[in-house]
């Protein structure tokens, strides 16, 4: 029923766009479909993701802009899950300076802001995109967000105020369980997180992000995390790079410490073969990739989980992508010590 | 092709970097004189121009400038409407009298991201290309993270415009020719 409601409102809603004078408001999103062939258990598909994104220029400075994520059917019964992942009012004053309320992807990383299926090149994200950095990371804030250049080189700064990570890290899942709710905060403390990148030259990018915020239920303990990311392109390759580490006060049964990152190599392939196979087709590429990436849930003892994935996918089109990759989990943790092998598949597009 | 789901035309999201009395200004500094020409591409022209662009290429009305100093053709500009995401991409590709890409600028944008793309840095790259080059993505032309459709339809938007003045000269010149 709750399927039904929010289906019949989205498209009463897009009926009286149609026919709205006033605003530019556009309407798309993404979805993909996955397969997962994991050694020693069943294998399976998995409706993953349908993500509607509308967003309205309601004023030439004022934007609004949303991601409402539907999770395995989004029907609770289903272990499914409708979720808001974006909903943010910008005021734009100067492109060096706009204020942001709403909720909004939290400015930690490359991974978390560009986690869209159909924009990553596998299946999977990086271990430390999921424990240590939680993507998707969504949190309600208030702050700032810019760009500006010198030269030639390209500044873009992100700073918000956020109700913050609570008291749910594990040694299991790492911050991941952490992630705040949109309603509430565990304690008064807000906490505040930050993004400073710069771009000396087209392709080439560097940033810093930096979370601090109590997470206990006081208020009186801190969890912070420092991450710093680097992203080099070149023709048909490219290079990406993350790390961060989290450090937790008086963090009592909890590690005190974890960090994570990951390397990853991308070369674009075969675009003159594919054109003259598929003529039809604007611009189709191959796209081979390479990551290796760890996390340490507890560095005091080395609680260490290393990921290899190898892969490949194919890009009909820019926002159609079949991927297909090979993935090894190493654990070295004192409760397992075992490895993982799997073979992971998807279809994702933008639209 | 590009994907649309749903877009409403509106004014709002424009963004006006350039109107086009001042990008001429900014192509053509040196200029004594330039002249303009609405252009209407037949068939013929826009088969010859998607043969050699390897992708389909709307046709429709366009102007086309010329750049003389002192009675003398410099270069050539075409003003070209390319389809983004959601909204089309207003751009000037400036083409010298070789059919080599001079200089271009966007001139309104539409999208709510990507707005990099009128960038010197991103634009740059396509200066000294002439049509024997790809424009493709990933290979000769780098593109903007989170704007990788604006990236491409300047880029393929840019060949297209080499191929545009070019077939419209040797169309001129054959016109010519036959009149001879």
């Amino acid at each position: 029923m709750k399927q039904l409601l929010s289906v019949t409102l989205l498209l009463s809603v897009l009926g009286s766009m149609l026919v709205a004078a006033g605003p530019s408001r556009t309407f798309g999103g993404y979805m993909d479909t996955e397969f997962y062939g994991k050694e020693g258990d069943n294998s399976k598909f998995v409706a993953h993701r349908v993500v509607l994104d509308f967003a309205s220029q309601v004023d030439e400075r004022i934007l609004f802009n949303s991601e409402i994520e539907y999770e395995y059917g989004g029907d609770d019964g289903n272990d499914g899950v409708i979720k808001v992942e974006k909903a943010y009012v910008d005021f734009k004053l100067s492109d060096a300076l706009v204020q942001r309320s709403g909720i909004i992807v939290v400015p930690f990383g490359h991974v978390n802001e560009y986690h869209d299926s159909d924009v990553r090149d596998t299946t999977t994200r990086p271990l430390y995109a999921k424990k240590i950095v939680p993507t998707t990371w969504s949190d309600t804030a208030f702050g700032v967000h810019g760009e500006f250049d010198r030269n030639d080189t390209e500044f873009k700064y992100e700073a918000y105020l956020v109700n913050g990570l609570n008291d749910g890290v594990t040694l299991n899942n790492g911050v991941r369980s952490a992630r705040p709710s949109f309603k509430t905060d565990n304690n008064g403390d807000k906490a505040f997180v930050g993004r400073l990148s710069a771009s000396p030259k087209l392709g080439t990018v560097i940033g810093t992000s930096y979370y601090r915020g109590a997470y206990d239920d006081n208020g009186e303990n801190t969890l912070s995390i420092f991450g710093i990311d680097g992203f080099y392109k070149k023709g048909r390759y490219e290079f990406l790079a993350e790390y961060a580490t989290v450090s937790l006060e008086d963090s009592g049964d909890l590690p005190s410490a974890m960090n994570g990152g990951y390397v990853e190599v991308r070369s674009h392939v075969l675009q003159d073969f594919l054109k003259r196979q598929f003529s039809y087709l604007d611009r189709p590429v191959i796209t081979l990739v390479a990551r290796y990436g760890f996390v340490d849930l507890d560095t005091a003892a080395s609680e260490t989980i290393n990921r290899i994935t190898v892969g490949a996918n194919f890009r009909p089109i820019e926002s159609l992508v079949y991927k297909i990759e090979y993935q090894q989990d190493e654990y070295d943790l004192s409760s397992n010590n075992s490895t993982d092998k799997s073979v992971n598949m998807s279809v994702a597009l933008g639209f | 092709m590009v994907p649309q789901c749903f877009a409403e035309e509106s004014l709002l999201f424009e963004q006006r970097y350039f109107t086009v009395p001042e990008a001429l200004d900014t192509l053509f500094p040196d200029a004594t004189r330039v002249s303009s020409e609405s252009v209407q591409l037949t068939d013929a022209d826009i088969v010859a121009i998607e043969d050699a662009l390897g992708w389909d290429s709307s046709g429709g009305a366009m102007h086309l400038y010329k750049a003389y100093a002192s009675d003398e053709l410099i270069s050539y500009a075409i003003e070209l409407n390319e389809l983004g995401k959601y909204f089309p991409i207003t751009f000037m590709v400036k083409v010298s009298k070789e059919y080599v890409v001079e200089d271009a600028l966007v001139l309104v944008y539409r999208e709510k991201v990507g707005a990099s793309v009128r960038k010197r840095r991103f634009l740059k790259q396509f200066f000294s290309k002439d049509k024997t080059h790809p424009f493709m993505l990933n290979l000769d032309v780098d593109g903007i993270t989170g704007a990788t459709i604006s990236s491409a339809t300047i880029s393929s938007g840019i060949k297209k415009a080499i191929l545009v003045v070019e077939q419209l000269q040797v169309r001129q010149l054959k016109n010519e020719s036959v009149l001879d």
